[in-house]
C-alpha cells in the first residue's frame, strides 16, 4: 500500500509539470513523435573553463596546488585510502577485506532443517495393494492409480483390501544400519530424546 | 549461479532437504497480468508494444516508446472459490488489494533520425496473487488423511526413538504423529506393523468426517529492468532482467472425526494445523523481437529463461488427537522435535521455460490520436511446466538430498506437461476515449487430472487519454477449473476436491507522460 502511495505522489507530482498539458496524450502504441529537444552546448563548456581558471588561480597562490593534476593521473599520496606499502594495510579496507579481529570463530545456530518432504511414490501411476487371499495368504495386485471423490458401499473393503492388519504394506521394521532401499536412509540422532506421554492413564 | 543466488538472499545457508511437486504449477500456472489497458484486451501485448506490460511478456515492445511515461496500476481481486467433496458443496470469498504493472519509461531518441530510438524502463508487477480460501468437508470410507503418516514412518526404517528426538527427521509429520498415538506400531500375527488410530473407523466399515481449510496469503512479484531498441524501419528488439520476489504463507487446518456412536472403537478425532512460509528471490532473463514486415501489422517473439530462485521454507505444525479405549487426549507441535523454533530449509527452484509468438494488425500509425482508431493482437504462448527443476543450495549435497531431488525431478516431469496459452483482444478508439475487449485461454499443465484443468480471462474495459494524462479501467472476470488434492497415499486411489474459482479483478492504470 505504502509503494501505492507513493507511485500516486510521484504520478501526481509530474502530472504538474506535463508537457503535453495543453495538448494530447501521446500513444506510444499506435505511434509517438520524440520531443525536439534544443541541446545548450556552450553551457558545458563555460563549466570547464570556469574549473580550469580557478585551477590556475590555486596554483599561484601556493606551489602544492602545481603538483595536482587530475586530468590523466590518479595520484596516490592524495587518497584518502593510501595506508602506505609497509604498515597500516590490515586497517586499510580495500587490501584486507577480513575482519581484523578473526579468530575463527565457529557460531552455532541449531536449527532443524527437515522439512516438507513427500513420500514421492504416491505420485507414481501404478499402485500395488494386497489382498487376503482365503487360504491365509496375500495377492499381490498392481493396477492403474486413479481419482477417488465418492464413496461407495465398502469401499475399504472390496476387492482391493490392502489394509488388512495381516499384510506387509507398512510393516515396522527398523534398520540397524544407514541403509538406503528407496526411501531415506536410517537416522541417525543429533538430538536429544523426547519422552512419549503415557498411553491409558 | 547458485553463489550469486544466494548472495541475492543474503543469507547464510546450512543444509536443506525440502519441496514437493505441488510447488511447481504455483509459480508457473497462472494468468497474465498487467496494465489496466492491456487487461482490457486480454493480455494480448506481445507484438503491440507501447505498453509497460511488454517488459514482462516481450520486451522490444518498450522500443516503441518515443516519450517517457510514468503509471501506476492498483487492482482489486473478488475471490470466490466453489469445491465439491465427496458430493458436498461449499463456497468461498476472499477479497484482496493487488497491483498491476506500475513503473517508469524513458524514451532516448536518435539525434541524427527521428524514427529511430533507444528506451528504457523499471517497472514492477504481481505474477500471481496467492491470497485464497479452500473450504471443503465430506464423509470418507476410503481412506484418512493419517495414513499419510504411517505409510512415512514405516517408509523411514526406523526406531520410535529416532523420531522422536529434539532434532528429528520427520519433525512435522510423523513425529508429532506417533507423540499423540495418532500412529503407533501393532504386532499381528507376528508382524510388526504401522497402524494409524482412525484405520480402525474405516477396517469397520464406518465412514470419518474430514474437514479442510486452506488459507494461503502472498504473491509472486518481479522488478524488471528493460532496455529496448528501435532501428526506426522494420525492427524492434529488447532485453529484460527480471528480479522475481516470492512470498507465500500456506496455513491448513485438516480434521477427521468419528461419526460412529461407539465410544470403544478407539479413535474420535485429531486435528492437524500445517503453517509453513515460503520467502526468497531469484533473476531470470527475457529476449524479444518485433518485426514490422508492413505498416500496420507487427509480428512478434520472446524468449523468457527459466527463473532461478533461492527459496526458504520455514514451518511448524500441531497435532490434536482424541483417542477411546482407553480414552486420552494428546497435543504435540513440531517446535518440541525443532530445537525448540520453526524449522527453516533452504533451497533452489527454477520455474519453467516460456516462448511467446504474436501477432497484431494496427488501424492508423499515426501520431495525431485524433485519427488513431484500433487494433487487434492475438498472443500464443508456450509454458513448459515440466521443466521446472529443484536442487539442494548445499556445496556439497548428502546422497540422501541427491536421491530425493532426482526422485522430485523426475516426478515433476512425469506428472506435468507444456501447456499453450492464448490471449485475444482489441481496441477501438475516439480521439480521447477508447472501449478495449478481450479473452485469454490457459492450458492445463497436468498430465493425468481427475477434473479438466484451465483458467479463462474474459475483460473488458475503457481508457481516457488527453492533456498527458491517461486512466484506464478495467473488469476481468477468471474462470478457473482445478482440484486439491489434501493427501496422497502409496497405494491407494488419490483422494481430491474439484475447485472452482470465480474472480472479478477491478484493475485502473493511472499514468502521465513527461
Amino acid at each position: 500500500m505504502k509503494t501505492i502511495t507513493i507511485l500516486l505522489g510521484i504520478i501526481t507530482l509530474a502530472s504538474c509539470s506535463t508537457v503535453y498539458k495543453s495538448g494530447q496524450t501521446p500513444d506510444d502504441l499506435y505511434y509517438a513523435k520524440a520531443r525536439t529537444v534544443v541541446r545548450n552546448n556552450d553551457r558545458n563548456d563555460r563549466v570547464d573553463r570556469v574549473y580550469e581558471d580557478r585551477q590556475i588561480r590555486m596554483a599561484a597562490y601556493d606551489y602544492r596546488w602545481r603538483t595536482l593534476d587530475d586530468r590523466y593521473d590518479y595520484n596516490y599520496r592524495y587518497s584518502p585510502y593510501s595506508y602506505g606499502y609497509n604498515y597500516g594495510y590490515y586497517y586499510n579496507p580495500f587490501y584486507c577485506t577480513y575482519p581484523v579481529f578473526n579468530n575463527n570463530q565457529v557460531f552455532i545456530n541449531p536449527k532443524n532443517t527437515a522439512i516438507r518432504t513427500t513420500n514421492l511414490r504416491s505420485y507414481n501411476n501404478n499402485i500395488t495393494t494386497y489382498a487376503p487371499t482365503k487360504s491365509g495368504g496375500y495377492t499381490r495386485t498392481t493396477s492403474v492409480r486413479g481419482y477417488n471423490n465418492r464413496n461407495t458401499q465398502n469401499s475399504r473393503g472390496s476387492d482391493i483390501d490392502y489394509r488388512n492388519d495381516n499384510n506387509n504394506n507398512r510393516v515396522y521394521a527398523p534398520s540397524s544400519n544407514s541403509s538406503n532401499n528407496g526411501s531415506r536412509s536410517s537416522p541417525t540422532s543429533s538430538g536429544t530424546p523426547i519422552q512419549r506421554p503415557g498411553r491409558g492413564q | 549461479m547458485q553463489k550469486i543466488l544466494m548472495l541475492i538472499m543474503l543469507t547464510v545457508s546450512t543444509k536443506m532437504y525440502a519441496q514437493v511437486p505441488e510447488d511447481v504449477v504455483r509459480y508457473s500456472w497462472f494468468p497474465q497480468n498487467g496494465t489496466a489497458r492491456s487487461l482490457a484486451f486480454g493480455g494480448a501485448v506481445g507484438s503491440l508494444g507501447g505498453d509497460i506490460t511488454a517488459a514482462f511478456v516481450n520486451p522490444a515492445g518498450i522500443g516503441f516508446y518515443k516519450t517517457n511515461e510514468a503509471s501506476i496500476s492498483p487492482a482489486f481481486l473478488l475471490n470466490s472459490i466453489k469445491t465439491n467433496y465427496r458430493g458436498n458443496d461449499y463456497s468461498n470469498k476472499k477479497n484482496i488489494f493487488s497491483i498491476g504493472t506500475s513503473g517508469v519509461v524513458i524514451a532516448v531518441p536518435s539525434q541524427f533520425n527521428e524514427n529511430k530510438s533507444n528506451a528504457f524502463s523499471i517497472a514492477f508487477t504481481q505474477n500471481a496473487s496467492f491470497n485464497n480460501l479452500t473450504y471443503y468437508k465430506g464423509l470418507n470410507n476410503f481412506s484418512s488423511y493419517s495414513e499419510k503418516f504411517a505409510e512415512e514412518f514405516s517408509g523411514l526404517n526406523t526406531t520410535i526413538g529416532n523420531v522422536l528426538n529434539s532434532n528429528s527427521i520427520a519433525p512435522y509429520t510423523s513425529a508429532v504423529a506417533l507423540q499423540t498415538f495418532l500412529i503407533d506400531t501393532l504386532t499381528v500375527n507376528g508382524v510388526t506393523i504401522v497402524k494409524a488410530a482412525p484405520e480402525y473407523i474405516l477396517d469397520a466399515k464406518q465412514a470419518l468426517m474430514q474437514e479442510m481449510t486452506k488459507t494461503t496469503k502472498g504473491g509472486m512479484y518481479e522488478l524488471g529492468f528493460t532496455f529496448a531498441g528501435n532501428d526506426g524501419k522494420k525492427i524492434l528488439w529488447g532485453a529484460t532482467l527480471g528480479i522475481p520476489i516470492v512470498n507465500f504463507e500456506s496455513n491448513t487446518l485438516f480434521t477427521e472425526n468419528d461419526t460412529s456412536s461407539n465410544t470403544t472403537n478407539n479413535f474420535k478425532s485429531f486435528s492437524f494445523n500445517d503453517n509453513f512460509k515460503t520467502t526468497g528471490a531469484g533473476i531470470n532473463a527475457k529476449i524479444g523481437v518485433i518485426f514490422r514486415p508492413k505498416e500496420y501489422i507487427r509480428l512478434g517473439l520472446a524468449l523468457h529463461t527459466p527463473t532461478y530462485m533461492a527459496l526458504s521454507d520455514s514451518r511448524q505444525t500441531n497435532l490434536k488427537t482424541s483417542l477411546e479405549n482407553p480414552v486420552d487426549n494428546f497435543e504435540a507441535s513440531s517446535d518440541l522435535f525443532t530445537e525448540g523454533k520453526r524449522g527453516v530449509a533452504r533451497y533452489i527452484q527454477s520455474t519453467p521455460l516460456r516462448i511467446i509468438a504474436s501477432g497484431s494488425y494496427v488501424f492508423r500509425e499515426i501520431e495525431d490520436v485524433a485519427k488513431q482508431r484500433g487494433f487487434i493482437s492475438a498472443d500464443v504462448e508456450y509454458v513448459s511446466h515440466k521443466g521446472s527443476r529443484f536442487s539442494s543450495d548445499a556445496e556439497q549435497p548428502t546422497v540422501d538430498q541427491q536421491t530425493y531431488y532426482k526422485q522430485l525431478n523426475a516426478v515433476v516431469k512425469d506428472i506435468y506437461k507444456g501447456n499453450i496459452n492464448l490471449r485475444l483482444g482489441g481496441e477501438i478508439k475516439f480521439n480521447t476515449i477508447m472501449g478495449r475487449l478481450g479473452v485469454g485461454y490457459y492450458g492445463s499443465p497436468y498430465k493425468d487430472a481427475p477434473t479438466k484443468a484451465s483458467k479463462v480471462t474474459l475483460s473488458g474495459g475503457l481508457g481516457y487519454r488527453n492533456k498527458g494524462f491517461f486512466v484506464d479501467l478495467t473488469y476481468i472476470h477468471l474462470i478457473s477449473k482445478d482440484f486439491d488434492v489434501p493427501y496422497r497415499l502409496e497405494n491407494a486411489q488419490t483422494v481430491y476436491a474439484s475447485v472452482n474459482q470465480q474472480r472479478g479483478n477491478i484493475a485502473a492504470t493511472f499514468g502521465v507522460k513527461f
